[in-house]
C-alpha cells in the first residue's frame, strides 16, 4: 500500500515538472525488427548433400516497416555439437543466400554432416534485430550417380561386341573410389554371352576429370534384348543401381549405296565410248561394309561381289576372277551399238542366295528397294 | 616466323576444298553475346605456320580472343595420340603456351577459357610435319552419299607424318531444268554429264526425261555439260551451265557424210561410223548398202582436231580404223581400205591345249596389221583387229574370217582361264591355235617391315592383246600368311596392284609387267593415315566415299582410287596414302 502511494506521488511530480515548463515531446521509439530463415531449396526434407547447394531466404518483418540489413555466416559441422570455429561462407545480402556445401570442414578431415547457419539483421535505424535466427541443416552422403551409355562398332549384331560404359561420379566421396559391379540379364530364351573389361577404355578419374568411367565389352551369341545392370556404392550411402537395354539384332544384309558411273534404267543406256571403270564405292553392312574398315576385334571383312556381263548374242557371262568392287569395260571389246549389261550382285558372310529373276536389274533379298544386293548397268557402247 | 592464320571469323561464310590446311579449326564466334552486343569469340592460333618436329624449336600456340566479359583465364592441355605433351606458360596472361613437338603428327592443343561467352573451350589440331618431307600430289575425291554433289581437290600430302585434314564440301546448288532442241523448243530425254571447268573429273551425271526433265545438286561453279540427245535427228553437245542456267539447248547440228569402201572399192556395209573432237561425240552411224554414211555433229569450237572411228560388221574380218586430223567436215568424209588388205577363214582350225581340243574355247583374233589398212579423208588410219568365234563341240573353230597378218590369239576357257598364242595368218595356213595353260604367281604380301600380312587383294589388269580381247582382270586375295597365287596368261601383260582392304598398309602397283614381272615378294608401301570429319555446310557426311587418286593420271588409271574409304557414322574419316617419305 505504502510502495503504491509512493509511485504515484513519483508520477504526479514528473508531470507536474513538465507542464511548468510549457512543451512536451518525445521521439518515437524504434522497435526491433524480428528475422526468420526460410529454406527455398531444396525444399525442407529433401536431402542436402556435400558439394550441392542450398538457397535460403530471410524473411524480416519491421515494425516501422524499416529497411532490414542481413548478415549470414555458415559454419561446418560434425554434428551440433562439433563446428569449424570460422563460418566457411559469410555474406551480406538482402538477396536469397546460395550456399555450396564443402566436402569437408576446416578445422577437421572429417566429411562435412551438417551445417549451422546464422542469420543476424539490423534496420535502417541501427536497431538488431533479436534474437538472431539460426538454422541446423543435416548434410547427407551422396550416393554415386551413373550414367550408361552403349555403343557397337558393328551395328548390335549378334556376335560381335558391344561396348557398355558406365560413367560414375561421386563428388563428395573422393579421393575414395565407389565400388561398381556389373550383372547382365539376358533375353527369354538366355543365350550365352560374355562381360569382359574393355581394354580400350582407360579409367578416366578424378582429378583429370569429374568422373570414374568403366568400359566392358558385351559379347552375345544370341539376338534379344540383353539388360546389363550397374551398381555402384560408396560404402556410405545406398548403393546406386542403374541399367541400360542392349539389344542385339541379328546380321543384315549388305546395301549397295554409292556406285559409279550413273546407272542407267531400262530403256535409257550409259553412253560409253572410252573404257571405264564401273565401282561400288560404298556398301553398308554390320559385319561386312565396303570400304572395310581395320576393326579392333578383327571382326570386319569385306562384302562379297560378284560381276557379271550380258553382251548381245550370248549369256551372261560371270566375271569369275573378279572379286573386288570394282571393274573395267572397254567399248573396244564390243560392236559399237551394242547394249551390254554390266552386273554386281554382293553378299555378305552368310552369303544368302539372290532369288530374282535374271532379267530383274535391281534385287533386295529383304524386299526393301532401299537395300539392293543387286544393280546392274545398261550401257550403250558408242 | 610467320604465323598462323589467327582469324575470328565474324560472319558465316563457306569453306570451300578439303584443305584444312594450317588454318585454325577452332573458331568460335556470336555476334549474339550478351553484354555489350558485340560479338564474341575465341579462336587458337599457332605459329609457326607449317610446324616441324624439332627436340628444339618449339612450338607456339596462343588463343585470341574477343569482346571478353572478365579477364579471361585458360587452362591448356596437349596431346598427341591421345598422350599427353609438356608445356610451358608463354605469356603472363596465360594466353600463351609453347611445347616441344619431337615426333612429327597431329597434336591436339586445347584451351578451356572463362569469360568469354560461347567459347568456353576451343580446339586445334596442329599437324607437325616430319623434317625433310617429301611432297606428293593427289586428288580428293568425295562423293557423298546424300545429294551433296562430289567433290574433287587437289593435295598435298607430306611424307613422314600422320595428318589431320577436315574434308568440307560445298552443299551445292539446285540445277533444274530441261534439255530442249533448239529448233522446235520440245523437251527431249538426253543423257547429261555434269563437269566442272576447273576440275571436270568431278563429274556429275543425269538422265533428262522430256517430261521432267533434269534435277541435281551441283557446286556454285560453271560447268560444261555434255549433253547426249536421246532422240535422232539432233548432235550431242557441250554446253554450258552456270547457276542462272535452266534449259540446256541441242540442235541438229552439222551433217557430215562419206561413204566407207571396202579392200575392193566397193561400198562397204554395216560398218560404223563416229565422230569424236573435243570430248563430244557425233552421232553414230551405220553404212548403207552402198557404204554412204551420215553423221552429224555439234563439235566445240576450236576443236579442230577429229578423230574418226571406223568399225567394220563382225564377221567382215577386216580391222577397225582410226585417224584424227583436222578433217573437213563441210565435204565428203570417205573411208577406204587398203587394197591389199586380204582375209583368210580360221574354219576348222583346232583349239588346243596339250595337244588336246578344246571344245566351245572363245577365240579371240587380236592385234594391229602392220602397213597401212586403210585411210580415212586421206589420211592414213591406224588399225586394231578383234574377231570373235567360239569353237565347237570338237574343239575346232567356225567359218572366221581374219585378216592377214602376225596377230594374236587370246583363248577364253573359261571366265578365268585365258591363254596367248601368236598366230600368223599371212600364210592362210594356221594349223592350231594353242592356249598354253595358265601361269601361277605364287608370292607373299608384305608389311614394310617384311613381315607377312593377310588379307590383301592382289588384282591382275590385262593390258596389251588381253584388254583388247576384253578379258576381265583376276584378282585374288592373300591369306593369313600372306600368301597368294594368281593364275595369269602367259605371254600376258599386266598392271599389277596389291591393295590392302583395311587400310594397314599403301597400295603397290607394277605396271605393263609380264608374268615374270609380278612382284612375288609383294613389300607393301608404308602408308600415312589421313583423318578428319567430312561435313558440307553445318552437317556432317555419313556414308561418304572418300577416295585418293593420280593426279596426273589420264583415262581410266585417273579413275581408278589410290587409296579408298568412307566416313563412319559420326562423319569421321581415315585413308591410308601412300607416304612419300623424307629426304
Amino acid at each position: 500500500m505504502v510502495a503504491a502511494q509512493r509511485k504515484l506521488v513519483g508520477r504526479f511530480a514528473l508531470i507536474s515538472l513538465l507542464a511548468v515548463s510549457g512543451c512536451f515531446y518525445t521521439e518515437t521509439v524504434n522497435q526491433r525488427p524480428s528475422l526468420d530463415i526460410e529454406q527455398e531449396e531444396p525444399e525442407p526434407g529433401i536431402p542436402v548433400y556435400r558439394e550441392g547447394d542450398v538457397t535460403l531466404r530471410a524473411v524480416s518483418h519491421d515494425p516501422e516497416n524499416h529497411f532490414v540489413w542481413f548478415q549470414w555466416r555458415v559454419y561446418a559441422c560434425s554434428d551440433q555439437t562439433d563446428c569449424d570455429q570460422a563460418p566457411f561462407d559469410e555474406q551480406s545480402s538482402n538477396s536469397p543466400f546460395k550456399i555450396h556445401v564443402p566436402k569437408s570442414r576446416v578445422d577437421s578431415p572429417e566429411a562435412v554432416q551438417a551445417i549451422h547457419v546464422w542469420l543476424e539483421g539490423q534496420d535502417e535505424y541501427g536497431a538488431n534485430a533479436r534474437p538472431a535466427q539460426q538454422l541446423w541443416i543435416t548434410v547427407d552422403d551422396h550416393p554415386p550417380t551413373i550414367e550408361l551409355g552403349q555403343f557397337s562398332a558393328y551395328d548390335f549384331v549378334v556376335t560381335a561386341p558391344v561396348q557398355v560404359i558406365a560413367k560414375v561420379d561421386d563428388p563428395d566421396d573422393g579421393p575414395s573410389v565407389p565400388q561398381v559391379s556389373w550383372k547382365v540379364y539376358t533375353p527369354s530364351n538366355q543365350p550365352a554371352y560374355t562381360i569382359v573389361d574393355d581394354p580400350s577404355v582407360v579409367l578416366d578419374k578424378p582429378p583429370l576429370d569429374d568422373f570414374y568411367e568403366y568400359g566392358k565389352l558385351l559379347w552375345p551369341s544370341g539376338t534379344g534384348k540383353y539388360t546389363v545392370e550397374v551398381t555402384a556404392t560408396d560404402g556410405i550411402a545406398p548403393p546406386t543401381v542403374q541399367t541400360i537395354e542392349v539389344n542385339i539384332v541379328p546380321d543384315r544384309a549388305p546395301c549397295l549405296r554409292t556406285m559409279t558411273p550413273l546407272v542407267a534404267v531400262a530403256p535409257a543406256a550409259l553412253p560409253m565410248s572410252e573404257p571405264t571403270l564401273f565401282q561400288v564405292l560404298v556398301v553398308s553392312d554390320d559385319l561386312d561394309p565396303y570400304p572395310t574398315a581395320n576393326d579392333a576385334h578383327g571382326l570386319l571383312d569385306t562384302p562379297r561381289f560378284t560381276w557379271s556381263v550380258l553382251a548381245p548374242g550370248g549369256p551372261r557371262q560371270v566375271l569369275s576372277g573378279v572379286t573386288g568392287n570394282s571393274v573395267a569395260l572397254n567399248p573396244a571389246s564390243y560392236q559399237p551399238g551394242d547394249i551390254v549389261e554390266l552386273r554386281v550382285e554382293i553378299a555378305d558372310r552368310n552369303l544368302t542366295p539372290i532369288t530374282c529373276g535374271d532379267g530383274n536389274a535391281t534385287c533386295s533379298v529383304i524386299a526393301d528397294n532401299g537395300c539392293l544386293q543387286r544393280q546392274t548397268w545398261r550401257v550403250e557402247v558408242r | 616466323m610467320r604465323s598462323a592464320l589467327v582469324i575470328l571469323v565474324l560472319a558465316a561464310g563457306c569453306s570451300m576444298g578439303a584443305d584444312g590446311g594450317n588454318t585454325p579449326d577452332a573458331t568460335n564466334t556470336s555476334d549474339a553475346g550478351p553484354g555489350d552486343g558485340g560479338v564474341q569469340g575465341c579462336a587458337i592460333g599457332y605459329d609457326p605456320m607449317d610446324p616441324v618436329a624439332s627436340s628444339v624449336l618449339p612450338i607456339r600456340a596462343f588463343v585470341n580472343v574477343v569482346n571478353p566479359t572478365g579477364i579471361p583465364t585458360y587452362s591448356w592441355t596437349v596431346t598427341r595420340n591421345s598422350s599427353p605433351v609438356a608445356f610451358t606458360q608463354q605469356a603472363a596472361d596465360g594466353s600463351q603456351i609453347g611445347f616441344i613437338a619431337a615426333t612429327p603428327g597431329p597434336y591436339v592443343v586445347r584451351a578451356d577459357i572463362t569469360n568469354v561467352p560461347f567459347c568456353s573451350e576451343t580446339q586445334t589440331t596442329i599437324n607437325v610435319e616430319a623434317p625433310g618431307a617429301n611432297i606428293e600430289v593427289f586428288r580428293l575425291r568425295t562423293v557423298p552419299a546424300s545429294s551433296v554433289p562430289p567433290q574433287e581437290t587437289l593435295i598435298q600430302v607430306k611424307g613422314g607424318a600422320d595428318a589431320v585434314r577436315p574434308i568440307t564440301l560445298q552443299t551445292g546448288l539446285d540445277a533444274i531444268g530441261f534439255v530442249k532442241n533448239s529448233a522446235t523448243s520440245a523437251n527431249i530425254a538426253a543423257y547429261l554429264k555434269f563437269m566442272p571447268r576447273s576440275m571436270p573429273t568431278a563429274f556429275s551425271e543425269r538422265f533428262a526425261s522430256s517430261a521432267t526433265g533434269y534435277s541435281l545438286k551441283l557446286v556454285p561453279l560453271d560447268h560444261d555439260v555434255l549433253v547426249i540427245p536421246g532422240v535422232a535427228g539432233l548432235a550431242p553437245k557441250l554446253v554450258t551451265w552456270t547457276a542462272f542456267t535452266t534449259d540446256l539447248l541441242v540442235g541438229p547440228g552439222n551433217v557430215t557424210t562419206g561413204t566407207v569402201r571396202g579392200p575392193s572399192g566397193a561400198g562397204f556395209a554395216g560398218a560404223n561410223v563416229q565422230l569424236y573432237a573435243g570430248g563430244v561425240p557425233s552421232t553414230s552411224a551405220t553404212t548403207a548398202a552402198d557404204g554412204s554414211y551420215s553423221v552429224r555433229s555439234d563439235f566445240p569450237t576450236g576443236a579442230t582436231q577429229i578423230t574418226v572411228k571406223v568399225t567394220p560388221p563382225p564377221g567382215s574380218g577386216l580391222p577397225r580404223l582410226e585417224a584424227t586430223s583436222a578433217f573437213n567436215l563441210a565435204s565428203a568424209l570417205n573411208v577406204t581400205y587398203a587394197a591389199s588388205l586380204t582375209t583368210c577363214d580360221l574354219a576348222n582350225t583346232p583349239v588346243r591345249r596339250g595337244g588336246v581340243n578344246q571344245p566351245n574355247a572363245q577365240v579371240n583374233i587380236v592385234g594391229g596389221l602392220a602397213g597401212v589398212a586403210g585411210s580415212i579423208g586421206g589420211v592414213n588410219a591406224t588399225n586394231s583387229v578383234r574377231v570373235s568365234a567360239t569353237a565347237d563341240g570338237a574343239g575346232q573353230l567356225p567359218s572366221t574370217l581374219v585378216p592377214r597378218g602376225s596377230l594374236s590369239a587370246v583363248t577364253e576357257l573359261s571366265m578365268s582361264d585365258h591363254a596367248i598364242s601368236a598366230i600368223d595368218t599371212s600364210g592362210c595356213s594356221v594349223a592350231q591355235i594353242n592356249a598354253p595353260a595358265m601361269t601361277t604367281i605364287n608370292g607373299t604380301t608384305r608389311y614394310p617391315n617384311n613381315t607377312a600380312i593377310g588379307g590383301v587383294r592382289a588384282e591382275a589388269e590385262p593390258i596389251g592383246v588381253l584388254a583388247l580381247a576384253g578379258v576381265a582382270p583376276i584378282q585374288v586375295v592373300s591369306n593369313a600368311s600372306g600368301a597368294f597365287a594368281l593364275p595369269l596368261a602367259g605371254g600376258g601383260r599386266y598392271n599389277v596392284r596389291f591393295i590392302d582392304p583395311q587400310q594397314r598398309v599403301a597400295s603397290l602397283v607394277a605396271n605393263d609387267v609380264a608374268t615374270t614381272g609380278v612382284p612375288t615378294n609383294a613389300l607393301m608401301p608404308k602408308a600415312l593415315a589421313i583423318s578428319g570429319t567430312v561435313t558440307a555446310g553445318a552437317n556432317l557426311l555419313l556414308g561418304a566415299s572418300i577416295q585418293i587418286l593420280c593426279a596426273t593420271c589420264l583415262g581410266l588409271e585417273a579413275a581408278r582410287p589410290i587409296a579408298e574409304t568412307a566416313s563412319d557414322s559420326v562423319g569421321k574419316y581415315l585413308i591410308a596414302v601412300p607416304d612419300p617419305g623424307t629426304m
